[in-house]
C-alpha cells in the first residue's frame, strides 16, 4: 500500500486528492486488515511451508546436498527470505517489490553458483504449492500473485556453464 | 538421500550471511536529507548524482587538456577509484553482514558486486567467470555511462571504468591486475566489454586490438597465454 499510496500521492502533485482517488486511498486502507491477517499467518506457518518445499526438492535433487556446502540449510533460508519479501510485496501491494530489494540480487547469486532455470522454477513452485496447500484460500489468494513473480524472476537465469543442483 | 524435517535450529544457520538480505535494497540503501543537502547511504557514506552535462564536460576538459594520453589518464584515474572503491566495499560488507568479506562465497560476492553497480546507476555488470582458472575475469557491462553518454567513438570510451576494475581487483586480490576494455556500445558492439587478469599477461591485447581482433579473439588468444 505504501508506494501504491505514494504513487497516488505523487499524482497529486501540488493539488487536492479527486473523489476518485479519494476512493482509491479508502479501498487500498479497507483491504489491508486481510493482508495483515495474510501476512500473520504466513508467518506462523513459515517454517512447515518451507520445509513442505525442502522435502520435494530434497526428493527431487538429490544430489544437491553433495555440491554445496550446508545446501539444504541455505536453501532453508533463502525460501524464508524470499516468503519475507513476498509478504512484504504483498502488504504494500506491490508486485515488484521483492524484486528490487531482494530478488534481483538473489538471482545473481544463485546463477553463479550453478543453479539451473529448471532448479529456481521447481524450488519456488514448491514453495507456492505449499502456500496453497496450507494456508486460508483468501490469504493464499493476496500472495499467490507475489509467488508466481518470484518464480518468474528466480528462474529466468541462464543455463550455466556447469550446473550443480 | 533423506527428505528429514529441518531441524528448528536450522533457522539459526551458522552462516548468517543472507539473514540481512540486500545491502542495496532499493529505498533502503540510499537516503536523502533535502535540509541539508545530503545524501547518504546506509551506512553514512556521503554520496552525490553526478548529471550527465557534469560527466561530459569532465570527459571534454581532459580529453583536450590531456590529447593522445587522455585514456591512460582516465584509467589511472579510474584505477585509484577502483582501488579506494574496493576498500569501502569491502569495509561496508563486513560491516554490513558481520562477516570479513574474504569470506563470502563467490557468489554473494558477486551479487553485492552487481549491485552496488547498479543502484549506482553505473550500468548492469555481468562477471563471467568461466575463464577464471586461465586467470581471467571477464566483465560485460551493459549500459556502461560514458560509452552510452558519447554514443559514438572510434575508440572504447569507457577508459575510467577499465581502471575501476583493475583497481577494484587488484586492491581485493593483493595482485598486479590490469583491465583492457575489448568492446564498446560506443563502438557499435552490444555491450561493453572488459578483460581483467596480470598486467604481464595483457601486454599484448592493444596490438591485438590494434590489429582488428574481436573480443571473442582476444579471450581467446589469452587463453593461449602464460603469465611471465
Amino acid at each position: 500500500m505504501y508506494s501504491r499510496m505514494m504513487q497516488l500521492i505523487n499524482a497529486t502533485d501540488s493539488r487536492y486528492l479527486t473523489a476518485a482517488e479519494q476512493e482509491q486511498v479508502l479501498a487500498l486502507c479497507a483491504a489491508m486488515p486481510k493482508r495483515l491477517q495474510a501476512a500473520k499467518l504466513v508467518e506462523q506457518h513459515e517454517t512447515e511451508l518451507v520445509n513442505l518445499a525442502l522435502t520435494e526438492m530434497k526428493k527431487r535433487y538429490t544430489n544437491f546436498a553433495n555440491l554445496h556446502d550446508r545446501a539444504w540449510e541455505k536453501g532453508f533460508r533463502d525460501m524464508q527470505l524470499v516468503l519475507r519479501y513476498n509478504v512484504q510485496g504483498m502488504l504494500m501491494d506491490d508486485l515488484e517489490m521483492a524484486a528490487d530489494k531482494l530478488l534481483y540480487w538473489l538471482r545473481t547469486m544463485v546463477a553463479s553458483a550453478g543453479m539451473t532455470p529448471r532448479f529456481m522454477r521447481d524450488t519456488y513452485t514448491f514453495l507456492r504449492d505449499a502456500c496453497r496447500q496450507k494456508l486460508p484460500a483468501d490469504a493464499y489468494q493476496l500472495l499467490e500473485p507475489h509467488l508466481n513473480r518470484t518464480i518468474e524472476v528466480l528462474a529466468d537465469i541462464p543455463e550455466p556453464h556447469k550446473a550443480a543442483v | 538421500m533423506t527428505t528429514e524435517t529441518l531441524a528448528p535450529d536450522v533457522a539459526a544457520a551458522p552462516d548468517e550471511l543472507l539473514w540481512r538480505g540486500n545491502f542495496y535494497a532499493e529505498g533502503l540503501y540510499a537516503q536523502t536529507n533535502a535540509p541539508q543537502g545530503v545524501m547518504r547511504n546506509r551506512l553514512g557514506t556521503r554520496l552525490c548524482a553526478l548529471t550527465d552535462d557534469f560527466l561530459l564536460g569532465m570527459n571534454r576538459a581532459i580529453t583536450d587538456e590531456c590529447g593522445p594520453a587522455a585514456t591512460a589518464v582516465f584509467k589511472r584515474c579510474g584505477r585509484r577509484w577502483g582501488e579506494l572503491l574496493a576498500r569501502r566495499f569491502e569495509q561496508e560488507m563486513t560491516q554490513f553482514y558481520g562477516q570479513p568479506l574474504h569470506d563470502f562465497s563467490m557468489a554473494t560476492f558477486l551479487a553485492c558486486l552487481v549491485e552496488l553497480f547498479s543502484h549506482h546507476g553505473w550500468g548492469r555488470l555481468h562477471l563471467d567467470l568461466e575463464h577464471y582458472e586461465q586467470g581471467l575475469l571477464i566483465a560485460e557491462l551493459h549500459g556502461a555511462i560514458m560509452a552510452d553518454l558519447l554514443q559514438q567513438t572510434e575508440q572504447p570510451a569507457d577508459a575510467l571504468f577499465a581502471g575501476i576494475f583493475a583497481g577494484f581487483f587488484a586492491q581485493l586480490t593483493g595482485e598486479p591486475l590490469e583491465c583492457v576494455q575489448t568492446a564498446c556500445t560506443a563502438c557499435g558492439a552490444a555491450s561493453s566489454q572488459f578483460i581483467i587478469g596480470l598486467a604481464s599477461r595483457l601486454t599484448a591485447v592493444e596490438g591485438w586490438q590494434a590489429a582488428g581482433k574481436s573480443h571473442a579473439e582476444i579471450v581467446a588468444a589469452l587463453a593461449e597465454v602464460r603469465a611471465a
